[in-house]
């Protein structure tokens, strides 16, 4: 039998039409996709891979991942990891943590309520991939907080910080919305914006800056996990394609699936891998906005999504808002976290005269919006957020951006709770979907106003001088329904 | 009340709690001064009417609105980092003990990853729920206490499977290479063109279940369990599928194995249950239904079928495979056991969950001995197997409705 047969046989062929319960019981509406196609069994993933090929490829990745690792313990090269470098990880190692984790709970979902059965057997695969990716993101912060003994969030605080902290709120309110969509709109969100248009930042760019900083372990876990997404996004370019030229109805979806999540990867992304790229590294190979450029601009927008403009799908909604954003998102973001310092459990630097040289080269506006401020750090000027900023009822960053003098802040009134937003695109989510993104908590504002340092400090799991406390303590008065777990 | 300032064309808003709803310009004012941003200038409000003694309220400023501030003076910027830092009693501050205890690499990579309540999605709609604990009828006052007895984590499970499927795959390649299915029985072979092919679909649909008891499990410790059992599933659905490749390869008849599943008489009752566990959306009830009640009874009735006279027949190759199969079923047994430990022995909702699993023991047990035993037709040896299967289940029933009682 030939391979592409026997596949079909011990995949595809799978599924059955249930007998004994109704279709809408099997999949209740409730769960079932928007999107419209003749006959779903038509689908056909791109990369076909059994059970048993699948264990053996990932079973010598893991190998690698781990010889690595274990070679920079033995050689000490964790414990060279440039220090700036490793200040990064304690952010950007905690937020893939869990974004890692949500996307394995969440593809679970697709595979259970997707409509065709090559994409179930494909985001199954795909889910644990995801799991195989954050426990790569664990692995790696125990080394950093074998090797650098300076605050690295151990599990306990990781949850707590993650539940809690601003900093971590933009990641964990992405997510949440990815996961409670509709099925065929989690693969447009991740296998096609995210992981297609996206993640090469994350996991080709900030590697090699990574690398250039002396982190080879992180290197090898994101190339390794690379070569996964390679295999999720042929899912999501195929699965567009397919409805698109399936059915003209899908065209609607599809576009607005996409008009959402390139915001919300935008948003996500500047806010925390711009960092990673223009701040974070001592030596920098390549900045956010050059890798913005390749990545998303030059392969998705003008290779992708032009090559699919023959069914009629354009570029993204907000694409020109993102282009002038990036401009000064990554250093709009460290200003906002230099003034929270305080309260972060990662250094924050002042840029260097080195750092300022080469972001005037990157970033040609540089000097005009931000040197002001740069410069009166340096001149003694304390800077120390006293307030609460507003905060984006949809991606949960602050209204910052594209940069604090200019912030954009744009109301919409729901339901009699005025909402804010940071951009038209979080605005234009919230619009199209607004039950989805009411206000669950109070603005943090509101949450600390009447309440004593100590009880914040608790609160935030962490002393005043940015150091976790440790554990998972709620003070009295708060999230009252929310469960501690008793083993923490 | 809440309101924003921003100093226009300088920074960002930001957010100043007023005690009362009865807040003047001039309250408002004063924190907007004290705010480190004004840097010590003059400031004022830039809207009509904005005098110190008018309240905002009847300048029609409400909850959550964000109002442009003007700035005079010459800037004098804070030089002294301490000038506001709150007095705590760090004494006071609760730091929970580090545990002497050294984490194994199952637990660090399985810990405390799924968060809790409140989630900023929250749309009201089943579909959009994050998870919660209403998602299933049983309680736990510590669903993160659960614990899976293999321990197993991706980098050891794919490591396992890897080589349990290369031991497979070696069994495949000698059956093929000397022939061995050539000479088989032929009643073997009836029965293998009647049942091997269609035994891919229950593990398929146990699969199935386990992604939505992945999804939606309330700790991460129970979905690694789950998602693990889930991978085995295909991997359960993919080896009885190469079997009927296998005498495919030989003999006519393995080419639609879906007809059997669809059709047969002795297929029936087990579709019926699996199709009606694949509706059921209460993950724990899911669980430990599938787990505890089907499986053992479902795969002792299969291997019974299609190895049950161990090479014999002639047929090797079924029963190694049947032997990896069953290996991996022992350990998801082990898994089901250990979270009916947890939520029996709750200390709280001990006797709610026994009483749940008793009463669905009562409906679901006797069904899947039914099924079992119909699948199996009336071999004594068989049958024998089944119903010792079944009595293992009972036995452990029993001792649940014993704790109950207690």
């Amino acid at each position: 039998m030939k391979p592409a047969e026997q596949y079909q046989r011990l995949t595809h062929s799978l599924h059955w039409d249930p007998t004994y319960v109704n279709g809408d019981a099997y999949i209740p509406e409730e769960w079932r996709t928007a999107c419209t196609m003749t006959d779903w069994r038509k689908f056909n993933d791109p990369f076909q891979i059994l059970f048993e090929d699948y264990c053996r490829i990932q079973a010598e990745k893991e190998d690698k991942f781990h010889a690595v690792r274990d070679a920079g313990a033995r050689f000490g090269h964790i414990a060279r990891v440039d220090e700036r470098w490793v200040e990064g990880m304690k952010s950007l190692n905690t937020g893939l943590t869990y974004s890692e984790y949500y996307n394995y709970r969440g593809h679970v979902r697709v595979a259970r309520f997707a409509p065709a059965p090559a994409i179930r057997i494909a985001s199954m695969v795909q889910a644990m991939d995801e799991r195989r990716h954050a426990e790569e993101t664990i692995f790696q912060a125990r080394d950093y907080a074998k090797y650098h003994k300076n605050g690295f969030l151990l599990p306990r605080d990781r949850m707590a910080f993650f539940e809690r902290h601003w900093y971590l709120q933009g990641g964990r309110s992405f997510f949440e919305d990815l996961i409670t969509t509709d099925p065929i709109e989690a693969i447009i969100g991740t296998n096609l914006v995210f992981e297609t248009a996206f993640t090469n930042l994350l996991f080709i760019a900030a590697p090699a800056a990574g690398v250039a900083n002396g982190d080879f372990g992180f290197g090898q876990a994101h190339l390794t996990i690379q070569s996964d997404e390679t295999r999720h996004m042929a899912l999501g370019q195929a699965v567009a394609r397919t409805l698109l030229q399936g059915d003209e109805r899908n065209l609607e979806h599809i576009q607005d699936w996409v008009d959402k999540w390139f915001w919300r990867c935008h948003r996500l992304l500047q806010g925390v891998v711009g960092p990673a790229l223009d701040y974070f590294p001592k030596n920098k190979p390549v900045s956010y906005k050059e890798a913005f450029t390749r990545y998303v601009v030059e392969d998705f927008i003008q290779g992708y999504v032009s090559e699919l403009s023959q069914f009629g799908l354009k570029p993204p909604r907000h694409l020109d808002q993102a282009l002038a954003e990036v401009e000064h998102g990554s250093s709009t973001m460290w200003r906002s976290l230099y003034a929270s310092r305080d309260a972060l459990w990662f250094d924050i630097h002042q840029p260097t005269v080195d750092d300022l040289e080469w972001l005037n080269e990157k970033y040609p506006l540089f000097d005009r919006t931000h040197g002001d401020f740069w410069r009166s750090v340096a001149a003694g000027e304390y800077v120390a957020a006293d307030t609460s900023p507003m905060t984006c009822d949809v991606c949960h960053f602050p209204c910052i951006f594209p940069e604090p003098a200019n912030a954009v802040a744009l109301p919409v009134d729901f339901e009699g709770i005025r909402y804010w937003f940071c951009s038209e695109g979080c605005k234009w989510i919230f619009e199209r979907e607004s039950n989805k993104y009411r206000r669950t908590q109070e603005p943090s504002a509101l949450v600390l106003a009447d309440k004593d340092p100590l009880w914040v400090a608790q609160f935030l799991n962490i002393t005043p001088d940015g150091k976790p406390l440790g554990g998972t303590s709620v003070p009295d008065g708060y999230f009252p329904a929310m469960p501690v777990p008793v083993t923490i | 009340m809440l309101v924003y300032t921003r100093i226009a064309g300088e920074t960002a808003p930001e957010s100043h709690v007023l005690s009362t709803a009865n807040a003047t310009v001039g309250d408002l004012l004063e924190k907007v001064k004290n705010a480190r941003t004004s840097k010590g200038r003059e400031v004022s409000l830039l809207l009509d009417g904005a005098e110190p003694d008018a309240l905002l309220a009847d300048l029609g400023v409400t909850e959550g609105a964000l109002l442009e501030i003007r700035a005079v003076g010459s800037p004098l910027p804070s030089v002294k980092p301490q000038d506001d830092a709150p007095e705590i009693d760090f004494s006071s501050l609760v730091v929970a003990p580090v545990s002497a205890k050294k984490t194994t690499e199952y637990e660090a990579v399985t810990e405390l990853l799924q968060w809790h309540s409140p989630f900023h999605i929250d749309g009201g709609r089943p579909a959009q729920v994050v998870w919660t604990p209403e998602s299933t009828v049983l309680q736990s006052v510590d669903w993160e206490a659960y614990r899976s007895p293999d321990k197993l984590y991706y980098r050891t499970y794919m490591t396992r499977q890897s080589r349990n499927d290369r031991s497979v795959s070696t069994a495949f390649r000698y059956a093929e290479e000397t022939g061995q299915l050539s000479s088989v029985d032929a009643d073997h072979v009836e029965v293998m063109r009647r049942f091997v092919g269609a035994l891919q679909y229950p593990d398929w649909g146990l699969c199935m279940l386990h992604q939505h008891i992945t999804r939606f499990c309330m700790s991460s410790w129970i979905s690694g369990a789950s998602s693990f059992m889930m991978f085995d599933q295909l991997r359960h659905a993919q080896l009885y599928g190469r079997l009927a490749i296998a005498y495919g390869e030989i003999y006519e008849g393995f080419d639609d194995p879906q007809q059997s599943w669809m059709e047969d008489d002795r297929m029936q009752p087990t579709r019926q249950i699996i199709e009606e566990l694949l509706v059921e959306l209460d993950w724990g009830k899911s669980f430990i239904i599938a787990g505890l009640l089907v499986e053992p009874l479902f795969t002792t009735a299969s291997h019974a079928l299609i190895a049950g006279r161990r090479g014999r027949d002639g047929d090797t190759l079924a029963p190694f495979v049947c032997q990896s199969i069953l290996e991996d079923k022992q350990r998801h047994r082990d898994s089901v056991e250990a979270f009916v430990q947890l939520v029996a022995e709750d200390p709280e909702n001990g006797d709610l969950n026994r009483g749940l699993i008793t009463m669905w023991a009562d409906e679901w047990l006797p069904r899947a001995h039914a099924a079992a035993s119909m699948l199996v037709g009336d071999d004594a040896d068989s049958l024998a197997a089944v119903q010792a299967a079944h009595d293992v289940v009972a036995e452990r029933i029993a001792a649940l409705r014993t704790s109950e009682a207690l």
